[in-house]
């Protein structure tokens, strides 16, 4: 339907265009699209260029409902919103610093249970005799070799 | 639009609207419609400036609005003022009229 095609459009100009920061965006959207759906049922047929021409185009639309803002409001409105993204910054600077902390945390301990070599020696009946034991992972021994020396 | 009109249009826009109200219950076309009859053309109000106004007089309770049926379809929003609003027009009337009187004895000092 015309109508719904011309609402869409008008509301799809609006939010392009409207400012970061400014308070109750969706409050507004809402508002607009009753505004717009009261304005068709007093021109049904009217088209696009004509609802700008009278209802006001989609910049002149937002100026005058900023202006229905104190400076105050539109102060302390952007001042929230800067802080909520400071914060959000903060918690994912967290996150990643503790992901990379964990991962180096975790090398860090496969290589020190990596193998180790111990070897054993012993003299049996005048000959030396050493045993190499290879151990991986909390004393899983895999490989165990009698060296004859 | 001279931007000194353009912001004396704004603070007086309500006053304007709440005027005609109190006469009868009118819709938003009828409204605008009916600004631009009584100013000769002189001063007009995009529909969609006046919605936003309307609204906002809504929220404080200074107006409130029903939706008839027209025709088979078509259904109208009437504005009509409520007791609050006639009050609140008092009061914006006094303050205005205060204001230009302010206004008149520094722009016209003799």
């Amino acid at each position: 339907m015309q109508q719904t095609k011309h609402i869409s459009r008008y509301i799809k100009n609006v939010k392009k265009i409207f400012p970061w920061g400014y308070p109750k965006k969706k409050k507004i959207l809402k508002e607009l699209k009753n505004n717009l759906k009261t304005f068709f049922n007093d021109h049904p047929d009217i088209s696009y260029d004509d609802l700008c021409l009278h209802f006001g185009t989609p910049d002149s639309y937002i100026d005058d409902r900023m202006s229905l803002y104190s400076p105050n409001e539109l102060r302390r409105s952007v001042q929230m919103k800067k802080r909520k993204y400071i914060i959000l910054g903060v918690i994912i600077f967290i996150i990643i610093m503790a992901f990379i902390c964990g991962v180096i945390f975790i090398k860090h301990n496969i290589e020190k249970h990596s193998a180790a070599t111990i070897t054993e020696g012993f003299i049996v009946g005048g000959e030396i005799i050493t045993d190499e034991k290879i151990i991986i992972h909390d004393e899983h021994i895999i490989d165990d070799k009698k060296i004859d020396e | 639009m001279d931007p000194i009109v353009t912001n004396l249009k704004r603070a007086s826009i309500e006053l304007i609207l709440l005027s005609i109200l109190k006469e009868e219950d009118m819709y938003g076309y009828q409204l605008a419609g009916e600004i631009k009859r009584r100013t000769n053309d002189r001063l007009s109000i995009l529909e969609g400036s006046m919605y936003t106004i309307l609204n906002r007089l809504k929220e404080n309770g200074d107006v409130s609005f029903r939706s008839e049926l027209v025709g088979k379809k078509m259904t109208r929003v009437y504005y009509h003022i409520t007791d609050t609003g006639l009050k609140h027009l008092d009061e914006m009337l006094i303050t205005f009229n205060e204001y230009v009187k302010i206004i008149e004895s520094v722009v016209n000092k003799e």
